[in-house]
C-alpha cells in the first residue's frame, strides 16, 4: 500500500511513501521482504519538506525513526520493557498526524507516564553521543589507529545498540555533525561487531552516501566496505551514478566491486 | 626512474578534480599538507617503489601492519623527480615496520625539511602524484599473506591488530 500525503496549498509535489507496506509487515511481526529488516524504503531525507511544516524538530525526527525501528525490532528493546510497542504506536500516531491522517491502534493500554519514564535513558544517551561528537571535532583521526572517539563510540553502541546509533543518525543525517567526525563514525559503524544493530547500521551507512559532504560519503563507502554486505549494492550503484567527484566515484566503485564478490 | 610512495592519512584531502571555488590559480588547498608534515622527528618517511611497482603491495602491507587496526590504505605514488624539484634531500634509513626486508631496502627519509620545500613538494604532488586506495579487506589479506610468507614478523605486530586479523574485537 502506498500512502500519499497531499501537501498544503502553496507547497509542491505530493509525497509518496511506502509506509503502509512497512507498517503492515511490522504489525504482522515480520521484517521486510529482503529479510534484512532494513529501512531503506523509508525516505527520511524527505521528512523535511512539503508536509505543511518547514522542518521537523530533532525530537520529532527521533520519534519518527524510533517508531519504525520499533516495528523492525521491538523485541530487542528489553530496556524499554512493555512500553516499546506503545511508543511505536505513539510515534506512528504523531507521524500520521503530521501527514494529515488518523492512526488508530488498540493493542495495548498506555500505562500512566510510561513515556516520560522511558525517555530519560534516551536523553542521557543522546547527550553522551552529542558530547562525544562535539569533543571529537578537536581530535585528529589517524588511519588504522583507535581514537578516544572511536573507543567511546563503539562502547556506546555495544552498550545501548540501536538507541546509540539513532542518536548518531540524528546528528549525521541532519548534517549537524562535523563532516570529519561523521565520516569517522560511519567508518566505525561498519567495523563494529554487533549483529543486533546490523540492519540499522547498514541503513545509516546507505543514508550517509547521500550526504552533501564528500568526506561523509567517503566514510559511508568505507563503512560499507568494512560491513561487506551485498545488500548495499543498489545504494552504492545509485551513489556512483550521482557522484560528481571522479576520485570519490572511483573509491565507491572499488567498494562496489568488493561487495559484488562478497560471499 | 622508480617512484616514491607516501602513505596518506586520508586521500579525500587530495581531490583535485573539484578544487574549491575560492582557490586562486596555481595554488593548492592547505589540507594536503597535513599528510606531509613530519609527525615524529624532523623527517618525512617515504618508500621507494620499483618501476614495475612489484613491491607496492608489500610496502603497503608493511606500513599497514604497523598499525592498531585493519584499515584502508591511502597513498600517493609519484616520480622521484618531484622530490628533486622540491629541493628536499633523500637519505636511506631503516623503516620501523614489521617487515625487515622492506625497512632495509625500500625505506627513505626526506631530510632538512623546511616549510617552503614542503609546500613545493605538496604542490608538485597535488598536480602529478597518483593518489590511490587499497580497501581494508585487501589490506587484511595482504597482511595475512605477509605473515604466512614470514615477510612480516608477528612479534612486531601489536596484539590489537592480531586480534582484528583473527576477526576478534
Amino acid at each position: 500500500m502506498t500512502l500519499e500525503a497531499i501537501p498544503d496549498s502553496g507547497t509542491e509535489s505530493p509525497l509518496r511513501w511506502d509506509l503502509g507496506e512497512v507498517a503492515h509487515q511490522g504489525m504482522e511481526g515480520t521484517t521486510d521482504s529482503s529479510g534484512t529488516g532494513e529501512l531503506s524504503k523509508i525516505p527520511l531525507g524527505q521528512v523535511r519538506g512539503p508536509l505543511g511544516k518547514s522542518s521537523w524538530t530533532e525530537g520529532e525526527l527521533r520519534e519518527l525513526v524510533f517508531a519504525f525501528l520499533g516495528f523492525m525490532s521491538a523485541n530487542n528493546w528489553s530496556w524499554l520493557g512493555n512500553s516499546s510497542e506503545i511508543m511505536v504506536h505513539e510515534g506512528l500516531e504523531r507521524l500520521f498526524g503530521y501527514l494529515g491522517f488518523h492512526y488508530e491502534h488498540d493493542l495495548l493500554e498506555r500505562p500512566t507516564s510510561s513515556t516520560a519514564i522511558n525517555l530519560e535513558p534516551r536523553r542521557d544517551i543522546g547527550r553522551a553521543i552529542a558530547n562525544l561528537f562535539t569533543a571529537a571535532r578537536n581530535e585528529i583521526f589517524e588511519e588504522g589507529m583507535e581514537s578516544h572517539f572511536s573507543k567511546e563510540f563503539v562502547s556506546l553502541i555495544k552498550r545501548h545498540g540501536e538507541v546509540a546509533i539513532l542518536e548518531a543518525a540524528i546528528l549525521i543525517t541532519s548534517e549537524k555533525a562535523d563532516p570529519d567526525v561523521a565520516s569517522e563514525a560511519l567508518k566505525w559503524l561498519g567495523q563494529v561487531k554487533h549483529s543486533g544493530t546490523h540492519s540499522f547500521r547498514i541503513w545509516l551507512l546507505k543514508r550517509g552516501l547521500t550526504s552533501s559532504s564528500p568526506q561523509v560519503r567517503d566514510g559511508a563507502g568505507l563503512g560499507l566496505s568494512f560491513l561487506n554486505d551485498p545488500d548495499a549494492i543498489p545504494a552504492l550503484q545509485q551513489a556512483i551514478e550521482r557522484e560528481q567527484i571522479p576520485e570519490l566515484r572511483r573509491d565507491l566503485e572499488q567498494v562496489l566491486q568488493q561487495l559484488q564478490h562478497a560471499p | 626512474m622508480p617512484f616514491y610512495l607516501r602513505a596518506l592519512n586520508n586521500k579525500n584531502r587530495w581531490y583535485r578534480s573539484s578544487p574549491p571555488a575560492w582557490l586562486p590559480p596555481n595554488e593548492i588547498p592547505a589540507e594536503p599538507l597535513a599528510d606531509l608534515v613530519p609527525k615524529s622527528g624532523p623527517n618525512i618517511s617515504i618508500w621507494q617503489i620499483e618501476d614495475d611497482r612489484s613491491n607496492l603491495k608489500r610496502v603497503a602491507a608493511a606500513i599497514a601492519s604497523g598499525r592498531e587496526r585493519v584499515d584502508k590504505f591511502d597513498y600517493a605514488v609519484f616520480p622521484q623527480e618531484l622530490v628533486v624539484l622540491s629541493g628536499l634531500p633523500v637519505t636511506q634509513s631503516p623503516g620501523k615496520t614489521p617487515d625487515d626486508f622492506a625497512n632495509t631496502n625500500w625505506h627513505r627519509d626526506l631530510i632538512e625539511v623546511t616549510a617552503d620545500k614542503l609546500v613545493r613538494l605538496a604542490k608538485e604532488m597535488y598536480v602529478k602524484a597518483e593518489i590511490s586506495r587499497i580497501l581494508p579487506m585487501e589490506i587484511r589479506q595482504l597482511i595475512l599473506k605477509g605473515l604466512q610468507a614470514r615477510q612480516l614478523q608477528e612479534s612486531k605486530i601489536c596484539d590489537r591488530l592480531l586480534n582484528d586479523l583473527q576477526g576478534n574485537e
